[in-house]
């Protein structure tokens, strides 16, 4: 039964200290089935990245991580070859060094192995995450499309290299631009929102078991609330959990304005949004 | 390229592969942009699916029909109206009615007397309103020609250095190029290639003012605001009236009607150009970078404080590479910009020019009104089309 599948998948995600739902985690065994990738968008810090890290853990294969950046080129992605090796090669043929016969700068020998070839050559297939794929230009989307699509990346002087097994691969975006169609259409689309207060509870008492439940959700309904007063740097999940621990830490039984003011520097990141959150009251956070 | 998979299909009813099949032209008539690829896939994923269970088949899906937050919010309804709930008509489609000095009513909704219909490629968001506000004309070409216009905008900012933008000092050898050119002469580099850096993306702040002067001019200036988040620009808008709210995640969609009514609930009748400023200095201080810029869209009748509007104008300008305040009214036949908060502002603004048209905003464009002016920002650097 595929229902008995998407819940033991669950089972394992939960194992590996990620909460999944049913749609999640319904989307993720479609994406290995059908060896497709898979498209996560979602605010920042709701755990998109995590779910890759939590994927290679249940799979129990390597992690390859990719992380886009405005620039990223094929050199840095894909493949490189040595230069400054090929370089000698060369020199020292041509000046009789090396036993004359034409060399050949083309080889496995000279190829240094980015991120994606390693991505098919590994064996187990690992799982391949490629972060924040929306900060990358135009032209590496362009890049990415037989990767995508075929598994397969072509060297121009060595041919193509396919995968015998296709890796997991996962992409994250936050949105900071708009992915081409191309490669959406490639790739399974699950859209990663803040999670309920009764979910970020869980997945705070899974990352802090010191925490009370209480204060847990405390925490949870605070975070939420925090999300809609319309800041520049929203709290994720990554922030509560800081926070839960900074609490546990604080051996607080629940949440009040002393514990509050001394730990609200893990839950904002802008001098904007403290003063905001001090502004508005502390009493809404513990009272939400 | 999806290739014809029917491994596992057979366990699947004609009816049901049928069901969607024609799904995907029922998607697209409400804006999602699918095809064949798309039908195959789902149908590989309902091989995989237990085809008993809805929720199942939803999220199976979703994941392939579905390719932005948008289509994802608005996909579930879809899916219950074609699978689940067949004898469903359409909705009318609800009409904004233009502004009555326009001879029209005042942006109360009603419902036509005509047939149902679905407005072309533009998808309701993930959260549609009842009632848009302001709401952008449902005009595919104005909008791709407004879209157009504003591409030739972006080549005018002041753009940053890049990440790795070194100014002076010592280039970097891009040894990749230099090697590959190098294997044609026995492995000599006798010309070197540089790295070529490239300057970051132009930061830009668009202010919209929506109180109740500016209501004719909104949905062009919101047109205006969704044309710059679809470009390489760092751009963030606000509208403004008496208060100053932040709406980029709301503009920044593939397929846009407007801001819903919902979203301005705290934003009052009237204008207070200087308060708004304030907010936008003390809270978003931030995205007032250096090499900034501040594009103003209000026709400058204020009720707040002239002091006000001018210190917060002053030290807008003084933090930012350079303020546009785009007018709709300047090129109306006898206007002049001598009301208090307009009077106030004009120190402070490096350009100043009618926008409330595409050709106007085209007009605009040509004339360079975004190339920096590097002049101190007092005294006054005013650029109208009189003057």
């Amino acid at each position: 039964m595929v229902d008995d599948r998407v819940e033991k998948l669950r089972k394992c995600l939960q194992n590996a200290k990620y909460v999944a739902d049913e749609g999640l985690a319904m989307v993720l065994y479609l994406a290995q089935r059908l060896n497709r990738p898979l498209l996560l968008e979602g605010p920042a810090g709701v755990g998109k990245t995590e779910l890759a890290k939590a994927v290679s853990v249940v799979r129990g294969v390597e992690l390859i991580r990719l992380q886009c950046y405005e620039g990223l080129d094929a050199a840095h992605a894909l493949y490189d070859w040595d230069y400054p090796k090929q370089l000698l090669l060369t020199r020292a043929t041509f000046s009789g060094e090396a036993g004359g016969a034409a060399p050949d700068i083309y080889t496995d020998h000279f190829l240094i192995e980015r991120p994606l070839l390693r991505a098919l050559k590994t064996k187990p297939a690992p799982v391949l995450l490629i972060d924040e794929v929306d900060r990358a230009d135009e032209e590496f989307e362009a890049l990415l499309l037989e990767f995508l699509s075929e598994f397969q990346i072509t060297i121009p002087e060595r041919g193509s290299f396919r995968a015998e097994v296709p890796p997991t691969v996962i992409l994250t975006s936050n949105r900071t631009r708009d992915l081409s169609d191309a490669l959406r259409r490639r790739c399974l689309y699950y859209w990663l929102d803040y999670p309920s207060v009764e979910q970020e509870a869980a997945i705070i008492a899974l990352h802090v078991p010191d925490v009370a439940p209480t204060v847990a959700r405390q925490i949870a309904r605070a975070v939420r609330r925090l999300r809609k007063w319309s800041l520049l740097k929203p709290p994720g999940l990554a922030e509560s959990i800081d926070w839960a621990r900074a609490v546990a830490d604080l051996a607080a039984g629940e949440l009040d304005e002393s514990v509050t003011r001394l730990t609200l520097g893990c839950l904002l990141k802008t001098q904007e949004d403290l003063e905001l959150v001090r502004e508005k009251g502390l009493a809404l956070l513990w009272n939400a | 390229m999806e290739r014809i998979d029917l491994n596992g299909l057979t366990g699947m009813t004609a009816a049901v592969i049928r069901q969607v099949q024609d799904f995907t032209p029922f998607l697209r008539k409400h804006g999602f942009r699918v095809g064949t690829p798309e039908t195959l896939t789902a149908l590989r994923c309902l091989a995989e699916a237990d085809l008993s269970v809805p929720e199942e088949l939803l999220f199976a899906l979703r994941s392939v029909y579905a390719r932005s937050p948008a289509e994802w919010g608005s996909f579930p309804h879809l899916f219950n109206r074609h699978f689940l709930n067949p004898g469903t008509r359409l909705e009318e489609k609800k009409r904004i009615q233009a502004d009555e000095r326009s001879g029209h009513s005042r942006g109360l909704i009603e419902t036509q007397d005509r047939p149902p219909t679905v407005s072309f490629s533009m998808q309701p968001g993930s959260s549609p309103s009842q009632g848009e506000r302001y709401a952008l004309q449902v005009d595919p070409s104005q909008l791709r020609a407004v879209l157009a216009v504003s591409k030739r905008a972006v080549r005018q900012f002041d753009r940053p250095p890049g990440r790795r933008f070194r100014r002076g000092g010592r280039d970097r050898v891009n040894l990749r190029a230099t090697m590959r050119e190098s294997v044609r002469y026995t492995g000599e580099p006798l010309r070197l290639h540089w790295q070529q850096y490239r300057p970051d993306r132009p930061s830009v702040v668009l202010l919209i003012d929506i109180s109740g002067s500016m209501k004719e001019h909104a949905p062009f200036m919101t047109a205006l605001a969704w044309s710059f988040t679809r470009l390489r620009l760092r751009c963030e808008v606000f509208v403004f009236s008496t208060r100053l709210k932040r709406v980029t995640h709301l503009v920044a969609r593939k397929a846009v009607q407007g801001i819903p009514i919902s979203e301005l609930a705290e934003l009052k009748g009237g204008t207070r150009i200087g308060e708004a400023l304030e907010e936008l200095l003390h809270r978003y201080g931030g995205l007032l970078r250096q090499h900034a810029s501040v594009i103003i869209a209000s026709d400058g009748f204020d009720a707040g404080h002239p002091d006000r509007l001018r210190v917060a104008m002053k030290t807008l300008a003084e933090r930012v590479r350079h303020v546009v305040w785009l007018n709709p009214l300047l090129g109306d036949p006898g206007y002049e910009p001598i009301s208090s908060g307009m009077s106030a502002a004009m120190p402070y603004i490096h350009r100043f020019v009618d926008v409330h048209d595409l050709d106007s905003w085209r007009e605009a464009v040509e004339g360079q009104v975004f190339r920096p002016v590097f002049a101190p920002v007092t005294p006054l650097t005013v650029h109208t089309q009189d003057v």
